[in-house]
């Protein structure tokens, strides 16, 4: 369906979201990408603050755009790749989701309702962080925005 | 005044790791053990029981059974319940280490996989320099690893890896802040730099994967095993002698892992707050910790799990240390628990192999109570010096002494000591000895902590911390090795019957006092033997005052390490001492007094002379105590107490000699100083009392310059004349042959039940019981016979009481079988006869009580009546023959020695006489009805008069004396005529 679309990086595209709307957080998207699209999803789900010996203690859980960006990217990416490969295997592939490779690139351009799912998406991440709806849609925008405009992507 | 700087003394936290580290590497021992007996079925219940445990008997009556039959009790252990060796249980901990090792790496490789390198996120280059000045600000010779988290998303960083190639992990958050909150980002930095160069990566994650490794290899799996016998056992007839250890065990995991999360998360917050402090001091900003605490549920308890202090109590230690200087409770306790079930579980191993002895307690002890020391001594330190250099009281010790005491305690009774089958011990009144013990030792680590600290001149109060840790060190150790054999004594009780002791006393030195005194001795001994077996006692005793009174020695000069402590503290000068003189003339005047007493009582005999030196001594410390000034009470007052004490033993010494006197000289500078002790609280109770009374206060002395040179001179004879003692007695224990005095215990009778009996004999049958009545009953010939005489006699006595006649003849006749064989092997073979028809008997009295019926008891004859020369043939000739030789020795030894009597020969004449009677009984019938009759009159006067006669000399008692040897006299004649009447003489004896 996207035969003759672009393809863009997950990390590409989280990184020119949050270079609009967080530039201060640009070096998380940096270290995500050098970590790898996995280890990062792996680790997210235990990300914030942790308690461990000779750790500095508990702080302001202060990252909150990138998880936000990525996750909704990384959704979209990851519906994408199934959507083309939807069938049993597929199906089989599901019940071992966790084994699942991330998918690390979107195909673009995406269809007006991929879109307004991925935003739906970023807003709801938005109200799970806690964010004020006014800086989740502020977020939701950026990362449609990104998605929709094919000539804004990196060389 | 500035704040006060919290490095004065060593954190102290190091040494608290260390005890958990141990801790968990000795506990491993007893599972690794008990992992290797399984393999293998154990029956040791039926050992014991066959020993004649009685399960509802109680732990003091299970030890005189065992106690009383070691032999069998051993062999039959070794070939039932065989002990894995030596070697296999201290694999638990190789293992454990090796595990835990490579936990170690793979913690720090598991940690790596989740971070970058920071030039990964650092595209200009400004973070790398921002943290090579941090590095250099902080002043460490070696950059650590920096690495990033991008997924931690708060303003925090953690150190991990080792202290060699630590690694620096920050989290994404705090890179996010790095320019709106820069004093964050140095404060977070410099902290986790702080604990790099605090060298706390190694110990911290070390701990980790200890404990993770013992929870999963040892502590799990051993728990299951518990609760699985617990659940399985519910049918054993033997479930109620089982429970409690099986429920100990449980609850010492549960201990276990209690005790290491609220000891370790108590050390990991001590040392946040001194990695604080420590980013403090190289310029990191306050405001680096404002952040807000979330509300935590469970309040103070749920702070006792964290690793990290609550912000608000972070930011009050930066402008505070003092929570770094407090005595608190719980660690005081955890270390108590720790080191109890460190020293526990050593000993135990060491009992398990038969390697306990008095020096090894000692070794064993010596680390428990370095861990104890180290900790608690440190702590009260810090205390003491915080408050000198913040003019408040300091602690007085007591309070740290009551929890670590009852920690110690909890530990004695989770780890099962001094119980076999029982939930506590018998006499658990006296374990609060224990907590006693631990208040009189942290008191005296704190007086000894406030005379140092108002003493000493040097820039830094370490070097009087470790003399007198060390001190403190060994004197914790003593008691620890005491503990193990008098704690035993006082809350177990002793197995041994008091009568039997005396009379074994009397036996070894018959006739050396009087009945009262010997009486008294021998009541005290086992209690004395347990004083005089620890090794570094006296060492301890003389550590204890000597190593105080080095405070007399110090030349006086302002309090140096005040100003080292607190910047703009004013010029402190010291506090003043009691002269020396005061604190050593008590001490010379009781022991003077005393050796007044022991001159007048020159002439009393040994053992009354030694009992006056004791009564001497002690009653010297006692004087001298109560004389002794009262500041600084407790090193003053045993000061005093063993100089006096020392000065009466020299005086008895130089009257009698050393080596008569030596028996008492432990245990009576051991009881001076325990009296010392306890006269010192008295005063100090006392003194409360008045003070709180009248408001008036005491004003110290004036200070005066004093010549040190003389003081030096007066300690150093004192300590060296005390070490001396010590050395000497050290020395002449060791050449002492341990237990000379201590007799075979006897067993204490009990009644068992019916179905204890047959609990009991059926096990005696089992472990070989059976197979050796088989052996005795087929032996036809005098190898076999010989051969089932040695099994009977290694082998248990059967035990129901009704049953142990028949065994006792099987026994006797067997063993006669096989005394007669080489030379007469016609006799031998009769004999052998003989005790396979007592078998026989004790085989079907066996099945009786099996079948729930009472037995026949008695003895069935040695076969047929003997016509009279095959009688004399068969060995009565011989015994007789032996009774005219014995007696004939003892009469010429007393004609020889005219009347000075030797009682030691005496008693053996006597004793030979004894057992010549003892050797006839139950010998064969004779078919002469006359000569049966005397023949038996014979035997039973013939014992008679021999035990008499050794009961009269133990008991200087002459006319019965010369009772007991006239009837020896008249047995003689006996014996001549019925040797007569063997040669065919019919005249009437």
């Amino acid at each position: 369906m996207t035969s003759q679309g672009e393809r863009a990086g997950v990390a590409d595209v989280v990184r020119d979201v949050v270079a609009r709307v967080a530039p201060e957080e640009i070096p998380i998207v940096d270290g995500l990408d050098a970590l790898g699209a996995d280890t990062a999803a792996r680790h997210w789900a235990k990300a914030g603050a942790r308690r461990e010996p000779l750790g500095f203690g508990l702080g302001d859980a202060v990252v909150v755009v990138t998880p936000i960006v990525w996750w909704a990217v990384e959704h979209v990416a990851g519906r994408l790749a199934e959507s083309a490969t939807d069938g049993v295997v597929s199906r089989a592939r599901r019940l071992f989701r966790r084994r699942k490779a991330i998918p690390r690139v979107v195909d673009l351009p995406l269809t007006p309702e991929q879109l307004a799912e991925v935003r739906r998406k970023a807003l709801e991440a938005g109200a799970r962080q806690g964010l004020p709806p006014e800086r989740s849609e502020e977020i939701a925008d950026a990362i449609v925005a990104r998605l929709a405009l094919r000539d804004a992507e990196p060389e | 005044m500035s704040r006060v700087d919290e490095r004065v003394l060593g954190p102290g936290t190091t040494v608290r790791f260390a005890l958990l580290l141990v801790l968990l590497v000795v506990a491993s021992v007893a599972p690794a053990s008990d992992f290797a007996s399984r393999t293998t079925e154990s029956h040791s219940w039926a050992c014991a029981l066959a020993a004649g445990w009685d399960p509802d008997g109680g732990d003091l009556a299970e030890m005189a059974g065992l106690l009383s039959q070691p032999g069998p009790y051993e062999s039959c252990l070794a070939r039932h319940a065989p002990r894995p060796p030596w070697w296999l249980p201290l694999l638990g901990p190789v293992v454990l280490v090796a595990a835990a090792t490579a936990l170690f790496f793979a913690i720090a490789a598991w940690k790596a996989r989740r971070v970058v390198p920071v030039r990964r996120v650092d595209r200009d280059g400004d973070l790398t320099r921002v943290l090579d000045d941090l590095v250099a600000t902080a002043g460490l010779t070696r950059a650590p690893a920096f690495v990033v988290d991008p997924t931690a998303t708060s303003t925090g960083a953690v150190v991990f890896g080792r202290d060699g190639r630590p690694v620096v992990s920050l989290h994404g958050g705090l890179l996010v802040r790095r320019h709106t909150d820069p004093a964050r980002f140095r404060a977070v930095v410099l902290h986790e730099l702080a604990h790099v160069r605090n060298r706390d990566i190694t110990l911290t994650y070390a701990t980790v994967a200890l404990w993770r490794v013992f929870l999963a290899l040892v502590l799990l799996p051993d728990t299951v095993w518990l609760v699985w016998q617990l659940v399985e056992g519910g049918s054993s007839p033997l479930r109620s002698s089982y429970l409690p250890s099986v429920t100990r065990g449980i609850v010492l995991a549960v201990v276990l892992v209690l005790l290491v999360h609220l000891a370790r998360a108590d050390v990991l917050r001590t040392r946040e707050v001194h990695a604080d402090l420590t980013a403090l001091r190289w310029g990191a900003d306050r405001r680096g910790w404002e952040v807000a605490d979330t509300p935590s549920v469970g309040g103070a308890f749920a702070e006792l799990w964290r690793t990290h202090p609550r912000w608000d109590l972070r930011r009050a230690s930066l402008d505070d240390p003092a929570p770094l200087f407090g005595v608190r409770a719980l660690p005081m306790f955890l270390t108590g628990v720790g080191a109890a079930l460190i020293y526990g579980s050593a000993w135990q191993y060491l009992k398990h192999y038969r390697i306990a002895g008095w020096w090894a307690d000692q070794v064993v002890a010596l680390l428990a109570s370095a861990l104890v020391t180290g900790i608690a001594g440190i702590v009260l330190w810090r205390a003491v010096a915080h408050a000198r250099l913040t003019n408040v009281d300091g602690p007085t010790g007591v309070r740290a002494g009551l929890w670590l005491g009852t920690g110690v305690l909890a530990g004695e009774l989770v780890g099962g000591q001094n119980v076999i089958h029982s939930w506590v011990p018998a006499r658990w009144w006296f374990l609060s000895l224990i907590v006693v013990a631990g208040v009189a030792f942290t008191w005296w680590i704190a007086q000894c902590a406030r005379l140092w600290a108002g003493t000493w001149p040097g820039r830094t109060l370490r070097a009087p911390m470790l003399l007198v840790l060390a001190a403190g060190w060994v004197v914790l150790s003593a008691w620890f090795a005491w503990w193990r054999g008098g704690g035993a004594l006082l809350v177990v009780g002793w197995p041994i019957d008091t009568d039997a002791m005396v009379a074994q006393f009397q036996r070894i030195s018959p006739g050396t006092g009087p009945a009262w005194l010997v009486r008294d001795i021998a009541v005290a001994m086992p209690m004395v033997a347990t004083v005089s077996k620890v090794p570094l006692l006296l060492v301890a005793v003389t550590l204890a005052w000597a190593v105080p009174l080095l405070a007399w020695t110090v030349r006086p000069g302002p309090l140096r390490w005040v100003r080292e402590a607190v910047a703009d503290a004013p010029e402190q000068l010291p506090q003043p001492l009691p002269p020396l003189r005061r604190v050593v003339l008590p001490g010379v005047l009781g022991g003077a007094l005393a050796a007044v007493a022991l001159l007048v009582g020159r002439d009393l005999p040994e053992l009354e002379f030694v009992a006056a030196t004791f009564v001497a001594a002690t009653a010297a410390a006692l004087l001298a105590a109560l004389v002794a000034p009262s500041r600084h009470r407790l090193p003053v007052v045993l000061a005093a107490a063993q100089i006096a004490a020392l000065c009466a033993i020299a005086v008895g010494a130089l009257v009698r000699s050393w080596s008569v006197l030596s028996p008492m000289i432990t245990p009576a500078l051991a009881l001076a100083a325990v009296l010392a002790v306890g006269i010192a609280v008295g005063r100090a109770a006392a003194r409360r009392l008045r003070r709180r009374r009248s408001a008036l206060s005491v004003s110290p002395p004036p200070h005066r310059v004093v010549p040190v040179r003389p003081r030096r001179a007066v300690v150093a004879v004192l300590a060296t004349g005390s070490l001396l003692t010590a050395g000497v007695e050290i020395t002449a224990d060791a050449a002492r042959p341990s237990g000379s005095l201590v007799p075979g215990p006897t067993p204490t009778a009990s009644a068992s039940s019916a179905r204890v009996t047959r609990m009991q004999l059926a096990a005696w049958s089992a472990v070989g019981g059976h197979a050796i009545l088989a052996r005795v009953t087929s032996g036809t010939t005098c190898d076999a016979a010989a051969t089932a005489a040695r099994d009977a006699q290694a082998f248990f006595r059967v035990p129901d009481p009704r049953l142990r006649p028949l065994w006792n003849t099987v026994v006797t006749r067997s063993d006669r079988a096989r005394t007669h064989c080489p030379t007469k092997p016609e006799i031998g073979l009769a004999w052998a006869r003989a005790a396979a028809v007592a078998a026989t008997a004790l085989r079907a009295g066996l099945a009786a009580v099996h079948r729930g019926e009472d037995p026949v008891t008695t003895v069935p004859e040695p076969g047929d009546a003997l016509g009279l020369a095959q009688w004399a043939d068969q060995g009565a000739r011989d015994l007789l023959s032996r009774f005219g030789t014995t007696s004939r020795r003892l009469f010429a030894y007393i004609d020889q020695v005219q009347g000075r009597i030797e009682p030691t020969t005496l008693t053996s004449h006597c004793a030979e006489v004894s057992r010549v009677g003892q050797d006839a009984q139950g010998f064969f019938r004779v078919s002469d009805p006359g000569v049966q009759e005397r023949w038996d009159a014979f035997v039973k006067s013939s014992n008679e008069a021999g035990s008499r006669c050794t009961r009269s000399i133990a008991d200087v008692d002459v006319a019965a004396l010369r009772t007991a040897l006239q009837e020896i006299q008249r047995l003689r004649r006996v014996a001549v005529c019925l040797e007569n009447r063997i040669r065919g003489s019919v005249d009437s004896c």
